[in-house]
């Protein structure tokens, strides 16, 4: 009798971390893309080195509905930031500038402020005679992105819709300009096919050693660009899965991807990298 | 329903239901924090109707900083610690170390912050209570992080402490010396 209890718990169990995980998967995840049902993540569709950027529909602060697919046609900046962030404040100035100079030529820019309240926000934008778009962001739209663990964090999105850059950190406008300027020729909802990325991963342009594929590149200064869509998901997976060991508490890929600076995450990062192709080789 | 009604599935599905909420909260995806934080007392423990010291160990990552209590700028978001309200306990006073002004790529102006190891005294007034009991603490130590590049959202790290009631005739013995000899209490 008693052991039929136990196996009674066991299978229960099983039941409700399987029941947990199917309704993470299908219920709690989808309803974090906010808007609708075509709402897609970094990595579910499109080229795995361009993903489709994730769409969303956000209230602006002066009340406009802020739809990422009414923006298809145009590069976009989409920058995530805060008022109390320092780093955030310094690009803001050169992004009204970038904005007021490439607008006619089909850049966009939209912020998402990560601020637990609007107020400080339109103070700021007051202050700021920020003439872009501001809607309130979330953890939610975070994770539609992939979760933004350091801000400023902006992506750069072609016309396509796609995303071809990621910046975490203080990032040079000349990395921005050369950038934007490349995704601009692309002709209307046209890949960008020779997309070059400036440099400047995470971090100053200025500082910046990094080759472009590794600069570019969904694990920062990891050339993956020789990966197939599944091995670099496979990569990704082992990344995400293993601790970096230099105190962070961020998984190795975490680690790359909200401090570029740091060399033990690289290392391991690379020796992962290592791993996987001599794995494929055998 | 002879299942959901018996003793069993009382007991299970309790449990159960436990493991399902800490199962959610463990999926989701959650930076973790750049400091570590510990709530330790500079004596073994404390008499009833007397004066405590304690301290709030913080240890900041290498290469990240958090800002003072009094940030250089208003904007920034400032340490702090706050300790829960607890029958027996009044946190008389708390003593942030000043911040050490250092200079960013991203500013002009040095910031006041605190980096590497970061020490907060409180003194606590404790009521009184019976000899061999105790009193438990807790609180958060509040801040907001930032390298030289990036920032990170503003967060708590939860602080917990239990303060043994010592009779009086037991002797206080000092605890954590090198922590508390480098905390102006005066």
């Amino acid at each position: 009798m008693k052991s039929k209890r136990v196996i009674l718990g066991i299978v229960l169990g099983v039941i409700v971390v399987g029941a947990l995980y199917l309704i993470n998967r299908f219920w709690i995840a989808p309803a974090t893309t906010l808007s609708s049902a075509r709402a897609t993540t970094l990595s579910a569709k499109g080229d795995s080195s361009h993903p489709l950027a994730p769409e969303f529909s956000l209230t602006s602060l002066s009340g406009q509905t802020i739809d990422l697919k009414d923006y298809r046609g145009k590069v976009v900046l989409l920058d995530f930031w805060a008022t109390w962030c320092g780093p955030c404040r310094i690009e803001i100035p050169e992004f009204v500038d970038l904005e007021r100079k490439y607008a006619s030529q089909g850049l966009r820019i939209i912020g998402i402020s990560m601020d637990d309240s609007p107020d400080p926000v339109r103070q700021f934008y007051q202050q700021f005679n920020m003439d872009y778009p501001v809607v309130m962001g979330s953890d939610k739209v975070g994770e539609l992105y992939g979760g933004i663990f350091g801000l400023p964090t902006s992506f750069l999105i072609g016309r396509d819709g796609r995303i071809y850059a990621k910046h975490v950190g203080l990032t040079g406008e000349r990395t921005f300009v050369r950038e934007i300027q490349e995704l601009l020729a692309a002709g209307p909802n046209q890949m960008a096919a020779n997309f070059v990325a400036a440099g400047g991963g995470p971090g100053s342009d200025d500082i910046n050693v990094e080759t472009p594929a590794e600069a570019n590149s969904p694990v920062p200064g990891v050339d993956v660009s020789k990966l197939t869509p599944a091995q670099l998901t496979e990569y990704k997976q082992m990344l995400s899965s293993e601790h970096c060991s230099c105190g962070c508490g961020y998984t190795v890929l975490q680690c790359r991807q909200v401090d570029g600076s740091c060399e033990t995450s690289l290392k391991m990062a690379r020796a992962a990298l290592a791993k996987l192709l001599r794995k494929n080789t055998i | 329903m002879q299942i959901i009604g018996s003793r069993f599935a009382r007991r299970v599905m309790p449990a159960l239901a436990l493991a399902c909420v800490a199962g959610v909260s463990a999926y989701a995806q959650k930076p973790p924090s750049v400091v570590k934080a510990r709530l330790v007392l500079a004596t073994q423990g404390a008499h009833s109707s007397s004066v405590a010291k304690a301290a709030v160990v913080g240890q900041i990552r290498a290469g990240y900083h958090i800002n003072a209590l009094h940030p250089s700028l208003d904007y920034l978001i400032p340490t702090e610690v706050q300790l829960n309200r607890s029958a027996g306990v009044t946190v008389e006073r708390v003593i942030y170390p000043p911040g050490r002004p250092v200079r960013f790529a991203f500013l002009k102006t040095p910031l006041a912050v605190y980096e590497g190891e970061v020490l907060i005294g409180l003194v606590l007034k404790l009521g009184r209570a019976d000899a061999s009991s105790v009193i438990p603490l807790r609180g958060k130590l509040s801040y907001q992080a930032c390298n030289d590049h990036a920032c990170f959202a503003p967060t708590s790290i939860p602080l917990r402490l239990v303060v043994p009631i010592l009779p009086a005739s037991v002797p206080l013995q000092s605890a954590h010396a090198a922590i508390f000899s480098k905390i102006r209490f005066n």
